[in-house]
């Protein structure tokens, strides 16, 4: 019987230990893949030309300018406003208030908030309402702001990455010692002057994991730029804030799927992937290391 | 020293209007936070109301007719025909089917990934694994549809020759790569947080380590474990590039896995670019993402509840 | 003369917890008032009364007076940075904030955006803290790196940096070495030329030693309050002369 026992238990540990294998050789799959398939494309050429040939030759320097320069302007727009709303809910509010439990409430609910209804948000609040209405007070009714465009996309992108800014920056906050909020009011310091000069000091590192984690998400998503913004092939870059852009996932996804000749342009989509791969990761990693050396200075004082 | 002096010195002297203002904005940046979720549902509803009230629109399609089937039977999709069909079961089926899928790779593995490291891995182990999952989770869904399509679905097909190419199995097989690391992190969050003190009595009874892990640990971490399936749920539900790629688009009516379907998140990716505005087409996009969100919306708020009730009962509140 | 600080009938809650009962109390101009009693006996609740530095907490409530200079600080219209300012607490584990010793010590004319010459300060509060000496040639390294007993008398340098009329000290020694301990009540009995002290001790021995009167808090009542010397070897109340004589603590 014991015997028997020990058999079932050395069967559903090696199970236990298989489903990891899965999962890692998985991850191992995907990235060798690509890999080796992107890699062989990756040149200067590649990361600063223009696209030649219907895609199958040349560079992507368009998508990786219009990338960066929309998730700049996303920073602009989820920085403050994320910072601002954890302050809120860690230095002002009180706690155990309904607001607060609203604003948590909302946050964790924005976070589950299906990618492609972002885009629909974009369409409908941000193109359609905002846009027309910019266009009626500042444009004299002519179609300016009421299109798809960088400003849009961008501004989409920031609510859908707002809940990562809040968290990481109220982690950041509450990882400040109570008793240096307490030395500063006692010093004769305003509520605002602890938070100015005490609390945000010590959460910078914290921000910008937070903010690093929101670009590395917002330069991943598609589906909330796909109606508000990007655009598969332009022979401009976006110079205005009401210019369409080229992006790298979008390309992603249109050259995976309405490619005319798959096999010939298989090479830059390829390239394109490990692009965007190895930036995802980049910044994933640049986080985790500042995350952990603010964790390490913390244990050390 | 005379009273009026020291109030003078001691009394609220002009207002520091800087640090009103810093407040101010604070302040308000916490409604900003309300405003945006309520905003979401409010527009995106504002565009599928037509589809309740509009007689316009009702030529097209209302609820009720989008739920039967037409005369001939069957459930067709085809908004993009002469005389436009919208059916929504096939949609259903379709969202249904692939989240099935994608779960019942997804739960198991995950789950069984979450015991392994929590219980048995050595930390060498746990510290490739866990960094690995986070990898995986870090991969944009763009990139997953890309190697469904791209690698998942030429396996497949030399493997099992299936008729069509892009099915659920493939899509459920790159939704399950995206639902896995939510539920392998919440669950190994649960079951790290059951008390080292009930391993330690369950050994001292007797038991071995597979049988405290199967026996104690996991049932205790149950309410956590199940959170995160309802996370991974909705997250499967939700997810539209992977589907969109690797679902091959067709909405038929099947609950055969190895045939192509849509969902609705893939219905509105593929269909909002092109549809005209203010058309019926245009409001049941909508009417749908606005389903979507409620859905999600609901799940959310059950998961977080739960959640909420679970720490409750751990810190002894309950 | 009046008193600079006075308290009439203050009684104080956490919620529904009681912490203080009436207390009535005055506190002379430049002298040094040790407040003595064991735990619990709501003797940093007094003194955290009295910077308002109780506010914080979200489920103070208060009844009675507290008066500065015969206003009252409970007042609505009350600046709370001016108060604390005038009022300096110095805690009982010191509170070196993150940054060098100059910038610790700057932390007050940062806040109040004071004029005048800082560095004279500086080196004036250093003094008055025996501090100086020690720190005289580091003053840009880390707060941090200053032993404990170094560290407290940062903070207190750094109160004194913002020329406060009243020092409020919570137990300041507990924890330090004699060695620290002693420039600490040396650097009080200098400091009362220029403003009053108020200094909470659950060290009977250090009020005897410092304080010219002493109060003695028991469960949140006063109990007596008198000349030290008078409190040592004379006390009125029979829970005073227990408390000093070391019959419970």
């Amino acid at each position: 019987m014991k015997r028997w026992i020990k058999f079932v238990g050395l069967g559903f540990t090696t199970l236990t230990g298989l489903a990891c294998l899965i999962i890692v050789a998985m991850l191992v799959l995907i990235l060798g893949n690509v890999v080796i398939h992107g890699g062989p494309r990756l040149s200067w050429e590649f990361v600063s030309g223009e696209p030649r040939a219907g895609m199958t030759e040349g560079g992507i320097f368009p998508a990786i300018f219009g990338t960066v320069a929309l998730v700049l302007l996303m920073t602009l727009a989820v920085v403050p406003l994320g910072v601002a709303a954890a302050i809120y809910l860690h230095e002002y509010a009180r706690q155990g208030s309904q607001l607060v439990h609203l604003v948590r409430l909302a946050l964790h609910n924005l976070a589950g908030v299906p990618a492609i209804v972002f885009g629909m948000f974009g369409l409908g609040f941000f193109i359609k309402f905002v846009g027309s209405g910019v266009d009626r007070a500042f444009f004299r009714g002519q179609l300016t702001f009421a299109q798809p465009c960088i400003l849009w996309a961008a501004l989409t992108l920031a609510v859908l990455t707002l809940p990562t800014v809040v968290v990481a920056t109220e982690e950041a906050l509450r990882a400040v010692p109570r008793s240096y909020r307490e030395a500063a009011y006692a010093a004769g310091a305003t509520r605002w002057q602890v938070v100015q000069h005490v609390v945000l000091p010590q959460s910078v590192a914290g921000i910008l994991t937070g903010t690093i984690l929101a670009v590395s998400r917002g330069a991943g998503e598609v589906a909330p730029i796909m109606f508000t913004g990007a655009a598969y092939y332009l022979p401009y870059l976006p110079k205005k804030l009401n210019d369409q852009f080229m992006e790298l996932g979008y390309h992603i996804y249109v050259l995976t799927t309405q490619s005319p000749d798959v096999e010939a342009t298989k090479p830059i989509l390829y390239a394109t992937v490990l692009l965007l791969l190895a930036l995802t990761f980049a910044l994933n990693l640049v986080a985790i290391l500042v995350r952990s050396s603010i964790r390490r200075k913390l244990r050390g004082a | 020293m005379d009273r009026p002096r020291n109030e003078r010195l001691l009394l609220k002297g002009k207002p520091r209007i800087i640090e009103a203002l810093l407040e101010t904005a604070v302040r308000s940046s916490a409604f900003l936070v309300i405003a945006a979720l309520a905003l979401i549902f409010f527009f995106v509803a504002k565009e599928a109301l037509p589809l309740l009230t509009s007689a316009e629109v009702h030529e097209e399609a209302t609820l009720w007719t989008m739920l039967q089937a037409r005369e001939g039977g069957g459930f067709v999709w085809q908004p993009a025909s002469e005389k436009p069909k919208y059916s929504l079961p096939p949609l259903v089926v379709g969202t249904l089917k692939v989240t099935l899928v994608a779960l019942l790779m997804a739960i198991p593995l995950a789950i069984l990934a979450a015991i392994f490291t929590s219980e048995f891995a050595p930390q060498q182990l746990r510290e490739l694994v866990k960094p690995a999952v986070e990898m995986l989770a870090g991969i944009p869904s763009v990139v997953i549809g890309f190697f469904a399509l791209i690698v998942v679905a030429t396996w497949l097909q030399e493997a099992f020759g299936f008729t069509f190419r892009l099915n659920a199995i493939t899509a459920g097989i790159g939704l399950s790569l995206a639902v896995i690391p939510i539920v392998y992190t919440v669950a190994e969050d649960a079951l790290s947080a059951v008390p080292q003190a009930f391993r330690d009595g369950s050994l001292a009874l007797g038991a071995n380590r597979w049988q405290t892990a199967w026996r104690v640990v996991l049932p205790a971490a149950m309410p956590g474990v199940f959170a995160g399936c309802v996370l991974g749920f909705g997250r499967a539900i939700g997810e539209t590039m992977i589907v969109l790629m690797a679902s091959g688009n067709a909405a038929m009516m099947s609950w055969n896995p190895a045939e192509s379907f849509r969902s609705f998140s893939a219905t509105i990716a593929a269909e909002l670019g092109e549809v005209v505005y203010g058309s019926p087409h245009y409001h049941v996009l909508f009417f749908i993402g606005a389903f979507l969100f409620i859905i999600t919306f609901l799940l959310n708020l059950a998961g977080h509840w739960y959640v909420g009730r679970l720490r409750a009962r751990l810190e002894g509140k309950l | 003369m009046s008193p600079i600080l006075e308290a009439g009938g203050f009684s104080a809650w956490f919620g529904r917890q009681p912490a203080l009962s009436d207390i009535t109390l005055e506190v002379v101009d430049h002298e040094i008032l040790g407040i003595i009693g064991p735990a619990g006996s709501g003797k940093t609740t007094f003194l955290r009364s009295v910077n308002r530095l109780n506010d914080l907490a979200p489920d103070f409530r208060r009844e009675g007076t507290i008066r500065f200079r015969q206003v009252d600080i409970y007042r609505g219209d009350v600046d709370l940075a001016v108060l604390r300012r005038k009022l300096g607490m110095v805690f009982a584990v010191p509170v070196p904030l993150p940054g060098s010793i100059y910038h610790n010590l700057m932390l007050g004319p940062r806040l109040n955006k004071t004029r005048g010459d800082r560095n004279a300060l500086v080196e004036k509060t250093l003094q008055a803290a025996y501090l100086w000496d020690e720190v005289k040639d580091r003053l840009h390294q880390s707060a941090f790196a200053l032993s404990g007993g170094q560290q407290q008398r940062l903070c207190l340098a750094r109160t004194l940096m913002m020329e406060p009329d009243v020092l409020l000290l919570d137990e300041p020694c507990s924890g330090l070495d004699p060695i620290s301990t002693a420039k600490i009540e040396e650097a009080l009995v200098q400091l009362k030329r220029e403003l009053t002290v108020i200094l909470v001790t659950n060290n009977v021995m250090q009020a005897s030693r410092v304080a010219d009167r002493t109060a003695f808090f028991l469960q949140g009542r006063l109990i007596e309050c008198g000349a030290t010397r008078q409190i040592f070897v004379t006390p009125a109340e029979k829970e005073t002369h227990e408390y000093v004589s070391g019959r419970f603590g």
